[in-house]
């Protein structure tokens, strides 16, 4: 199985070591993983977030074709997932919906493990309790867990369930589950006061934790740009992950 | 002022605003509670999704029918195309009546079409009856909740401002003794109305009934007591059965406050003898949302507030930030936005997009996806700031062949920023980035 590997923008320029993880963490569980250098810098959704969904049609065209030799593409945002599985087709121009049509699938990094590896039990050991802060279109747009409003919700909780897998980790799930962080893109900016005020209350609710985790490092970013001295260790899962299992990742 | 002012001043009261949240949170973990309860909540929500989408698509055919058959039921059916409109209507049948003294329940559209200020200045005295409409009125406030319309006020607020208007003792914050106080102020009032104005929550085609949800049977004294009933409803409240009735108020109560039935639900189907029943149904742009394809779900809304609720935005901006001609919340934000998307753009903006309003709706309404919809259609209408950061972004994104040159940019610029700005830290711009950095591991191989 050939994956694609996907750093969204602002991974590839902000978090780049997420991506350099989850690199060396599929490397060594055996996976041939590739990065596509033809691959667009972004997926679009902050274009189509921002109201001008027509500046981002050239991306699903480019995205799928860079993309097309691959098996499968795991891309490091969930929320960049979400875009391209469900809004992709409908951004398209026209011209480029066959190979949109054809492209491989694409899955966030937890989906990969779960799903396309088949992992229950995930190697190495994580002695810390850890914060699980799920990225509201993981959650609600892909269905990666049960969200807190829906009632009787069966869906799995994939990323909980891999977490609690790692020897020694150990899981503090806070009162508001899925409360959003206050990221949310073009809203960090426009709505700075409630984007702070939101981000500073999910870190109080996760306030103790060794680690905070997400599915989604633009929610890590946001936490972290509020430069609270009391705020856990920040890592994304792949970054997590690769802790876990002590490969070096670098700075 | 534009949500975001609106909600950096909220914010300055960093207490309250705290305090606001979790008070309204409270009510959407009694409302998680309740529906849990309910073993097929989900397909309750599908039927009432499906129903409301088939009334949408023949409304014309169910509010005739309505109409029709409340007139064979011996009310009287007034049109209203707009909230001038309805404001006259409801102003002549008061003149006619030579009514000076008026009751109303809780009403959204009255509100909405602007009813009382109107009927004050024909020299007509309209007292709202629901306890926390009462409130705000007499705080010279609109309500910021669609169904708790104080819920931004403490009780040591309501206090204060009962010692004003009920020398109520002050400092008084005992709910029991301020409610208390309340009724018996407005006891007198409703002996004294000469006319009753209601809401309506649900109106039966198929047999010309109006359906009322209060919990505190305010509108059932404003109804019954004076000898003229006022009932103003939207085009939007039509269900077309009664058999479908129960589905629609197991989900209005537990999706509001968690309660599995408002406590008092009355059907109003024909006026007593001696009485009149006048109902007034109003468009004022709900056929301009009914055309619009991708909009017209909102019309399904049961105004439940369980989207506010839910809404991480509207718990720290309250219910004010959305101005005084939109509903709050994410249902206000698209109403709103259906009808003029470029002067309420800041309220498409005033949400992260994280889905819960959608997933809590009752109805269904794709409220997220309406949201970002609506982003595009006020885009136009954005400030400088806005535009030029979209136009940047926008050639950023767009151009990867040239994302190299602005990452080293950025890493250069972001030497001469400051570690900090507006009280976030800047992020490090990693000049090389991840892929640039991967082309070197894989040659070395």
């Amino acid at each position: 199985m050939r994956v694609g590997l996907f750093a969204p923008c602002f991974v590839d320029r902000l978090a780049p070591r997420a991506a350099r993880a989850a690199w060396q963490v599929l490397r060594h569980l055996g996976v041939d993983v590739v990065v596509a250098p033809q691959a667009p810098a972004c997926c679009g959704q902050p274009l189509s977030s921002m109201g001008e969904p027509h500046r981002a049609r050239d991306l699903p065209g480019a995205y799928a074709r860079a993309h097309a030799d691959c098996d499968v593409v795991v891309s490091l945002s969930a929320s960049c997932t979400a875009f391209v599985r469900h809004h992709h087709a409908h951004l398209a121009r026209p011209i480029d919906l066959p190979a949109v049509d054809r492209a491989p699938p694409t899955r966030t990094f937890s989906e990969l493990l779960w799903h396309d590896l088949g992992l229950r039990t995930l190697p190495g050991r994580f002695p810390h309790t850890v914060g699980f802060h799920p990225g509201c279109h993981g959650l609600r747009e892909l269905g990666l867990g049960p969200c807190s409003e829906a009632v009787h919700d069966e869906t799995v909780d994939i990323v909980g369930a891999l977490l609690d897998s790692i020897d020694g980790l150990e899981r503090v799930v806070p009162e508001r589950v899925d409360e959003c962080c206050g990221f949310g893109g073009v809203f960090m900016v426009r709505e700075s006061a409630v984007s702070k005020r939101m981000g500073n209350d999910r870190l109080a609710a996760f306030q103790g934790v060794d680690v905070l985790t997400s599915t989604d490092p633009s929610c890590l970013l946001h936490l972290k740009s509020l430069r609270r001295p009391e705020a856990p260790r920040i890592l994304t899962l792949p970054e997590l992950l690769a802790d876990a299992m002590q490969l070096e990742v670098g700075p | 002022m534009s949500h975001p002012d609106k909600a950096r001043q909220f914010q300055q009261d960093a207490e309250r605003a705290g305090w606001h949240d979790g008070a309204v949170w409270h009510v959407r973990a009694r409302r998680d509670a309740a529906a849990a309860a309910v073993t097929d909540w989900n397909a309750l929500r599908d039927h009432a999704a499906q129903v409301r989408a088939h009334t949408l698509s023949r409304l014309d055919h169910y509010v005739a029918q309505l109409a029709d058959h409340a007139v064979a039921n011996g009310a009287t059916v007034h049109w209203a195309t707009d909230a001038a409109a309805l404001r006259t209507t409801v102003g002549e049948l008061l003149a006619k009546a030579r009514v000076r003294r008026v009751v109303k329940s809780k009403s959204m559209l009255t509100e909405e079409c602007g009813l009382n200020a109107h009927l004050e200045t024909t020299g007509v005295e309209v007292i709202d009856t629901d306890l926390g409409e009462r409130i705000v009125q007499l705080r010279g406030e609109r309500p910021s909740h669609i169904v708790m319309p104080a819920l931004h006020l403490k009780r040591g607020d309501v206090g204060d401002t009962f010692h004003r208007h009920m020398r109520t003792p002050p400092g008084e914050t005992d709910p029991t003794r301020l409610t208390r106080a309340a009724r018996h102020d407005l006891r007198g009032r409703f002996l004294a109305a000469e006319a009753g104005i209601t809401g309506v929550n649900f109106a039966l085609a198929d047999s010309g009934t109006f359906v009322v949800c209060t919990n505190e049977g305010n509108a059932d004294l404003g109804a019954h007591l004076p000898k003229l009933h006022i009932l103003c409803m939207g085009i939007d409240k039509v269900i077309p059965r009664q058999a479908d009735l129960p589905v629609f108020l197991r989900l209005l109560a537990r999706s509001a406050t968690g309660q599995p039935i408002t406590a008092y639900t009355s059907l109003f189907k024909q006026p007593a003898p001696g009485t009149e029943m006048h109902v007034v149904i109003v468009d004022n742009g709900r056929t301009t949302v009914l055309r619009d394809g991708q909009m017209r779900p909102a019309l399904g809304c049961i105004r439940c507030g369980a989207c506010l609720n839910t809404c991480p935005v509207y718990r720290r901006s309250g219910g004010h930030s959305y101005g005084a001609d939109s509903l709050p919340g994410p249902i206000g934000a698209v109403l709103s936005g259906a009808r003029d998307a470029r002067k309420h753009v800041d309220l498409a903006h005033a949400s992260t997009l994280c889905g819960s309003c959608g997933a809590v709706c009752p109805v269904k309404v794709p409220l997220p996806a309406q949201l970002l919809e609506l982003r595009r259609r006020g885009a136009g209408a954005d400030g400088w700031k806005d535009k030029a950061m979209r136009a940047v972004l926008g050639h950023v994104l767009a151009h990867p062949e040239r994302a190299r040159w602005w990452g080293e940019l950025g890493a250069r610029v972001q030497k001469v920023l400051p570690e900090a700005v507006g009280g976030r830290a800047l992020p490090e711009v990693s000049a090389d980035g991840f892929r640039d950095g991967v082309k070197g591991l894989l040659e070395g191989e």
